[in-house]
């Protein structure tokens, strides 16, 4: 209940504002098109080259994401909110990351065609590994953002220490995920490939595991 | 019921059954201690202010018996059920009221207080907060976003979060700082109100007039320690505590 209460509160205040939804997919169409127009790749090195782009920018992609969804909960002390509402706090953890996994899949859908239409990126290749890819390392960086995301809301320059405290927590999913979808998307089996994502699963549950067990006191000040 | 205040604090007026109690709380910013060791105790229907100057710690203190900061030391309870746990029951009977007053600024009144209820699972009563939107003097403004809102509608709007709200000890942190004479007056009666429905309510206020006036008990917080109270305080006796401080 609490849960749903969050998730659609969230869900609400994007719609209302539409603020992190217009950033996150004007950045990820930003860094499409300058890369499409500034370089001139072959397409064995475009191969190899556009999943990992795609990867860095849904990370940069991401801490837009993180920093709005988190950071509404600033303005007029909105977070105590939540604090003082008996509520479970691990269900604000799941919550929050889940509105944001929610607003970093439809910045993906509404960015992922310009991968393909200017970067070639050959989705059709292995549309169903793509997606399980997708989602995989959604979950992942939702589970680790989220957490971060709930850590830095409480410290003092909170929206500079997200990044830095993310980007090494995401590093591994983020090489992961660039492997496993450039493997993909050359056609090979997956099982020369599925380590990657077991190694994103793993990242997940560690992560929402610490998320549910540790937030109560991340939380707090 | 709980035990009476500390004897061994050596304050006098104590209640003689306690809603809340609070024994040797601490707490330092930079390891800088700004509470060293509070405690104190809240009878059921009291209305207390809690005083002493800028950065003596009030915030903090609301702030950790409202479960938004953990102590380092110390225990509380409430109504039995021990504080600072991760059972988050206790704060079914507790509210709080900060200097800014916990609202989403792109939702309006009504948004924000359905979610607030929600959260805190109570049923909606349109009759009721039409009335309260009324008497705050907030009417015909429930639908705008809070964003737009000045200072002063804002803290009335978190008195109408209280109001609609089911708790037994209230946190209000200087509930009067943006409200004008009429909101002040206002906010008397319903204190009163809830004294009379048995609340109670710990309040901070930096005017020792308006506090005097509606406080059953003063809590003097100096160098992080409750170093006196007084039963039915005066504005002079508040004054004169504060200046005496060294």
């Amino acid at each position: 209940m609490a849960f749903l209460t969050i998730l659609a509160k969230d869900i609400r205040l994007e719609l209302r504002t539409r603020e992190s939804l217009a950033a996150m997919v004007v950045f990820a169409l930003t860094v499409v098109l300058l890369f499409a127009f500034a370089f001139d790749f072959t397409p064995a090195l475009r191969g190899t080259f556009t999943p990992g782009l795609m990867w860095l920018t849904y990370f940069f992609v991401a801490v837009l994401g993180l920093l709005r969804v988190f950071g509404q909960e600033k303005q007029l002390e909105a977070y105590d909110l939540l604090l003082t509402a008996p509520v479970d706090r691990s269900l604000i953890y799941l919550g929050k990351s889940t509105a944001f996994l929610l607003l970093l899949l439809v910045a993906q859908l509404l960015s992922l065609p310009v991968f393909v239409l200017f970067l070639e990126l050959p989705l059709a290749a292995a549309p169903g590994y793509f997606i399980l890819i997708l989602l995989v390392t959604d979950l992942a960086i939702a589970a680790v953002g989220g957490l971060v995301a709930g850590l830095s809301l409480r410290a003092p320059a909170g929206d500079t220490l997200l990044p830095i405290i993310l980007f090494p927590l995401l590093t591994p999913i983020l090489i992961a995920a660039t492997k496993a979808t450039s493997a993909a998307l050359a056609g090979q089996p997956f099982a020369e490939w599925d380590f990657w994502i077991m190694l994103i699963i793993t990242f997940f549950a560690l992560f929402v595991l610490a998320g549910i067990f540790t937030f109560d006191y991340i939380a707090e000040q | 019921m709980q035990c009476l205040w500390a004897r061994s604090s050596g304050l006098t007026s104590a209640p003689v059954t306690a809603l809340i109690t609070a024994t040797g709380i601490g707490k330092s910013f930079n390891l800088r201690p700004v509470l060293r060791e509070v405690s104190f105790s809240l009878a059921p229907g009291e209305t207390v202010l809690l005083f002493g100057r800028n950065g003596c710690g009030k915030t903090t203190l609301l702030k950790i018996m409202a479960g938004i900061m953990r102590p380092e030391r110390g225990q509380a309870s409430l109504d039995r059920r021990e504080l600072f746990t991760s059972d988050c029951r206790w704060r079914y009977d507790m509210i709080y009221l900060g200097h800014r007053p916990s609202l989403y600024p792109a939702f309006s009144a009504r948004e924000n207080l359905r979610l607030s209820l929600r959260l805190r699972r109570v049923g909606w009563d349109e009759t009721s907060f039409q009335n309260l939107l009324e008497r705050y003097g907030l009417s015909d403004r429930e639908d705008e976003p809070v964003e737009v809102y000045s200072e002063g509608m804002l803290q009335r709007l978190g008195l109408i979060r209280l109001e609609l709200s089911r708790w037994k000890l209230a946190l209000l942190d200087e509930p009067t700082s943006a409200l004008d004479a009429d909101g002040a007056s206002l906010l008397g009666e319903t204190l009163a109100r809830w004294r009379t429905a048995g609340r109670t309510v710990l309040f901070t206020s930096h005017d020792m007039l308006w506090g005097a006036e509606h406080a059953d008990r003063a809590l003097h917080l100096q160098r992080g320690r409750i170093a006196s109270e007084l039963a039915s305080p005066t504005a002079p006796e508040l004054l004169a505590r504060l200046t005496g401080e060294t």
